[in-house]
């Protein structure tokens, strides 16, 4: 299944501490890029979306133990705690909250984050 | 050209992209529809065998995919194990068994850093591929969930550089590619547990052989982040990958481009948003050329952009989202030209001045902008770029072959 995450930007740097935690290495550190949309109020998100197995809603959701590959501790897993703890699963769309890393499932990952209520605030290049 | 050829080139038959590096022109080729190509990680360790799996390493057939030499001294071991350190637990000597009978290598794990053998490999070139593989087999009867690798990695366990498959009593064949840091790099073969956190158990054995590590040219194109990787799907007799407009986006290393203000770049999309800018293709950042679809907010357009030192487009309107449609883009900074065509038409040329300059030693991003913004939304069923002017039949040829990768009808 497709999960699409809405992340606050100030929830940015703790998210993806969590992504690597969840993750395969160091590079998805880069999880969470520029927070390029916004809610009806203004705030602004980093979104990701990808492609997860059936347990990975259990693990994300489990108590969150350093990865094997991260022999040198480059992960702070204090601030993945904090990012799990702001952690909303939804199996279907709802608004995205500007204290919470909101997660929903969708096929879709532009209908998802239009459905969560968030736009894009790119410019043009 | 007689009137055979004529027709194989404006249908296509026969034509391979190939050709059109046969010349030594720089650039890519990537073919989604190649599953050889094709996998899971940016290591290259898993490879994509059916439709909804991630995409880390597509490989780049531009220089047709031929291996280097050897670089690996006495991978198959006929009579001894010269080359290979014997200090971390290889046994020092070949054991012609069952698994092996021409020769291969034992290692018996002390259960520390006794569980591995290794060599060192010089005169790499910086920035090029390599591809390492072998064939390994773990016996049934290894403790744990001990089992046979082969990495560019020794104590870290770093998973992107290292490549198992947890089966036993049986021979597999492990590979993974690496970008080469330096010109030496060590090639590790180890006994570690299945998740990487641990040498193997006092005792528990790996056995390898045919190692090999040879060049792979080509301008290869990654992902490491799991979460960025574009989907390589299939249907109704086509494969393409397909890029969320969130986050997917691959790159390739630098390519020199340094020696050409020329360049013609082709891809066969469907477009499936306009909503936001959708960068299809970038060389660098902004300042050399890209392909995109759409670059207006909201415009059904897609572009071309050609920058000397001053960045100058072909605009084209009309094509509204979902559409699925084959794309050239031409531009020709001392010239003063660049020209977009779709399906096989073309569209429109601007010859503004796009001042002086040759195109740089950058990297490709696919799907996004430096793989941080203008994120595009649709699916790739292939892209060439070449850094030199095509002819108008390598043109039609071109476009023809992506045509028909893409269904679309020219």
């Amino acid at each position: 299944m497709r999960i699409s995450i809405a992340c606050p930007a100030a929830l940015r740097a703790d998210a993806n501490h969590y992504a690597m935690v969840l993750g395969y290495g160091p590079a998805d550190a880069r999880t969470y890029g520029a927070a390029s949309w916004q809610d009806a109020g203004g705030n602004l998100y980093a979104c990701a979306s990808l492609l997860v197995g059936a347990s990975f809603t259990t693990v994300a959701q489990d108590t969150l133990t350093r990865p094997t590959w991260d022999a040198d501790s480059i992960i702070d897993m204090a601030a993945a705690n904090r990012a799990q703890a702001a952690l909303v699963f939804s199996g279907a769309p709802v608004t995205a909250m500007p204290d919470k890393l909101t997660a929903c499932v969708g096929d879709n990952a532009l209908a998802v984050l239009a459905a969560m209520g968030l736009t894009r605030v790119e410019a043009e290049p | 050209m007689n009137r055979l050829r004529q027709r194989r080139l404006r249908f296509g038959g026969g034509f391979s992209p190939l050709s059109l590096f046969a010349g030594g022109a720089e650039g890519a080729w990537f073919d989604p529809s190649d599953l050889t190509t094709l996998f899971q990680d940016a290591a290259g360790t898993t490879p994509v065998t059916t439709s909804g799996q991630p995409v880390g390493l597509m490989f780049d057939k531009s220089k047709g995919l031929v291996l280097g030499p050897e670089l690996i001294t006495n991978g198959t071991f006929p009579v001894n194990v010269a080359g290979w350190s014997t200090a971390g637990g290889l046994s020092g000597q070949v054991r012609d068994t069952i698994i092996f009978p021409s020769g291969g290598i034992l290692i018996t794990s002390n259960g520390s850093l006794g569980s591995f053998t290794s060599q060192t490999l010089t005169g790499l070139v910086v920035g090029q591929t390599y591809q390492v593989a072998c064939n390994a087999y773990t016996p049934g009867t290894n403790a744990g969930t001990d089992t046979a690798t082969i990495g560019t990695q020794n104590a870290s366990f770093n998973l992107q550089g290292t490549a198992l498959k947890p089966g036993r009593d049986v021979v597999q064949n492990l590979s993974i590619v690496f970008v080469a840091s330096g010109a030496s790099q060590d090639i590790y073969l180890s006994v570690v547990s299945s998740n990487l956190s641990r040498w193997g158990n006092n005792g528990s054995e790996s056995y390898f052989d045919n190692i090999s590590v040879r060049e792979l040219p080509g301008n290869h194109a990654t992902q490491a982040t799991g979460a960025a990787r574009p989907t390589y799907t299939e249907g109704s007799g086509l494969a393409w990958l397909a890029f969320d407009g969130t986050g997917d986006a691959m790159a390739t290393g630098n390519i020199d481009f340094t020696g050409t203000e020329k360049i013609n770049v082709f891809a066969s999309v469907r477009k499936l948003s306009d909503a936001g800018v959708g960068m299809i293709a970038e060389l660098a950042t902004g300042t050399e050329f890209f392909m995109a679809g759409p670059q207006y907010v909201g415009q059904p357009d897609y572009s071309f952009r050609s920058t000397g030192s001053i960045g100058v487009e072909a605009l084209i309107s009309g094509f509204s989202a979902p559409t699925t449609d084959v794309i050239t883009g031409i531009g020709d900074i001392a010239g003063d030209s660049v020209s977009i065509r779709v399906n096989g038409a073309l569209r429109t040329t601007n010859t503004g001045d796009q001042g002086s300059g040759n195109f740089s030693n950058s990297p490709i991003f696919i799907g996004a902008r430096n793989q941080s913004s203008f994120f595009f939304t649709g699916n790739l069923y292939g892209f060439v770029a070449r850094g030199a002017l095509s002819t108008a039949a390598e043109i039609a040829a071109t476009e023809a072959y992506l045509a028909a990768k893409s269904g679309v009808t020219l």
